[in-house]
């Protein structure tokens, strides 16, 4: 069974994305202790935003609760791409007050704090986040012997390595993206600040536009950036930041190598996106088990139902720049 | 201090240099193939550091070929964690890579300092390297040089006792992709795909008017201009990358 596994943003999302069809959930949390003495700047987990996070362990252990109501299971994301020394008793104290909500995974990039909170042995299943950039199968065997029991592959793999990891790791939980955010540089390996509009950061580094300067002396190279130029309306830049990005097209492999989750990106999207992805995802896969198309047939379908959705200023056409998985196209 | 040179080839490696970085940081198609690599061993009366990128299977795999080719006691910076064990188990010695050693390199660090609370600054002003559990890792698996980016503003880096540093100048690393934009100009498609590295031959300036600070991309990596006069302490190496 392919787990569908969807970003939750308050207790009373649970009921929802259950009903849509989620299997699994995860989430962030910036309490107002954290807030006061780090900001949303430093926050714990990849969402430097505070809207994108829950707001207390309050309301963790409410959606806790209500989620394993529905069988669902869900995991706090501690997944910031690194926590410095100083932080390292505020680290272990959130793990400690996650772990008693009954929360059932952490998700960690950091070496250094997943060793921290696998040395706490609290019970709960470790995930490595995506942010921990994790491109092959030693890699993987390097994070299982630290303890986790699950990888969140990041985004820029294409469908044949993703096989390859999980072909080499039978004995071990992968995830990888479906929908959603994507930004072209990877996330893991990126040292850009997010956030930060409150202090008059403005957007981020990775949503700008530039100009590209360097006057390329081929042809093709000035023809690819009046494309790229085109492609995102802007004027001879780059807007990078791409938060329709769709990997469905991708699924057919996915389910075929029992890969055992699936996850839309996107804590601070809206929650009616996030429902109508759920939904989404799961009709595909049950089209993918129950009338078994044959893999071109398929990509046609989701093609088909992709570029028609409400989304379809965003998706349409499928382009190399709006796929997780443009190998594919 | 010792003077280092990154550079493709050994032949571009200048008389003035102690020692050559071989590989690349960020791409594993950029890897030099094994007869280079020993010709280059063969040919260089100067000590080599080979660098290598995030692997994947395919890339690990023709990584550790590069391994086995080098000399018991070679330096490997480290830049994936998957082959952390393949450098130890040849008897390489392992050192951690710019992008394994993580704390912000984001110029605007700065322009935020007076309005954060304290516990962000001191944040945003250091790096994992003051987390005792991590140094206490690192010196397990036997990594004792750390390779460190000149940012242009102060980063604490703890007490590094027992390590040495390596500062690469005159560009620090900021971000880095598999989808690579220098492929996408030359041959018009994005994505992860086949490339006939045409990155070596070219850079990319990238401005903008929002911002106060440029980049250059090279290859798929973008670099600021860094702030080589910050030398940290525990530094002893300079490494140059005359070529970006």
């Amino acid at each position: 069974m392919t787990s569908i596994i969807a970003p939750v943003n308050s207790p009373a999302e649970v009921e929802p994305l259950a009903a849509a069809g989620a299997d699994e959930l995860y989430c962030g949390l910036i309490d107002s202790s954290w807030n006061r003495k780090y900001s949303p700047v430093c926050s714990p987990n990849r969402r430097e935003w505070r809207d994108s996070n829950l707001k207390s362990f309050r309301e963790l252990a409410s959606v806790v609760l209500r989620a394993h109501k529905k069988s669902i299971s869900v995991s706090l994301a501690l997944n910031a791409p690194y926590f410095a020394g100083c932080q390292e008793e505020d680290l272990a104290s959130y793990a400690v007050k996650a772990a008693k909500t009954g929360v059932d995974a952490l998700m960690l990039a950091d070496v250094g704090a997943l060793l921290l909170v696998a040395g706490l042995d609290l019970g709960v299943k470790l995930q490595v986040s995506s942010v921990a950039g994790v491109y092959n199968s030693k890699a993987v065997a390097f994070y299982k012997k630290i303890g986790a029991s699950r990888i969140i592959l990041p985004r820029h793999l294409r469908l044949s390595e993703i096989r390859s990891i999980v072909k080499s790791n039978p004995g071990i939980q992968f995830e990888v993206f479906a929908l959603y955010n994507r930004c072209i540089h990877s996330d893991g390996l990126c040292t850009f600040l997010h956030g930060g509009e409150e202090y008059g950061l403005g957007a981020n580094v990775c949503a700008r536009k530039y100009e590209i300067t360097g006057k390329p002396s081929n042809a093709r190279m000035r023809a690819s950036i009046r494309k790229l130029d085109a492609a995102y309306h802007t004027h001879s830049g780059i807007l990078q930041n791409l938060a329709f990005t769709c990997g469905l097209c991708g699924l057919y492999d996915l389910v075929k190598w029992n890969v055992y989750g699936v996850k839309l990106v996107g804590r601070g999207k809206p929650l009616w996106m996030r429902e109508y992805g759920v939904r989404l995802i799961s009709g595909l896969i049950q089209h993918i088990k129950e009338d078994k198309p044959k893999r071109g047939e398929f990509i046609r379908d989701v093609r088909s139902i992709v570029e028609h959705t409400v989304f379809e200023d965003a998706f349409r056409p499928c382009t190399d720049f709006n796929c997780f998985y443009p190998e594919v196209l | 201090m010792e003077s280092a040179v990154h550079v493709r080839s050994i032949r571009d490696a200048g008389g003035e240099y102690d020692r050559v970085y071989l590989g690349d940081e960020f791409c594993e198609r950029l890897l030099p193939t094994v007869r280079q690599l020993e010709k280059a061993l063969k040919i260089s009366d100067k000590k080599i550091t080979l660098a290598t990128p995030p692997l994947t299977d395919k890339g690990l795999a023709g990584a550790k070929k590069l391994l086995s080719a080098l000399p018991g006691k070679t330096e490997v910076v480290v830049n994936d964690w998957g082959l952390l064990d393949d450098v130890k188990g040849l008897n390489l010695s392992p050192v951690l890579g710019r992008l394994l050693l993580k704390y912000h390199r984001d110029p605007r660090v700065e322009l935020i300092d007076d309005k954060i609370p304290k516990g962000c600054r001191k944040v945003l002003h250091s790096s994992a390297l003051t987390q005792e559990r991590f140094v206490k890792f690192l010196k397990k698996n036997r990594i004792r040089r750390i390779e460190l980016d000149a940012v242009p503003f102060e980063v604490d880096h703890g007490d590094l006792s027992g390590f040495k540093a390596s500062l690469h100048v005159p560009y620090a690393y900021v971000t880095t992709t598999r989808q690579c934009l220098a492929n996408y100009f030359t041959t018009g498609r994005f994505g992860i795909r086949e490339c006939r590295k045409q990155c070596i031959e070219c850079s990319f300036p990238w401005e903008s008017q929002e911002l106060a600070f440029d980049m250059v991309q090279k290859g798929n990596t973008l670099f600021i201009e860094g702030d080589s006069a910050r030398i940290p302490q525990q530094c002893d190496r300079i490494v140059h990358h005359p070529q970006i």
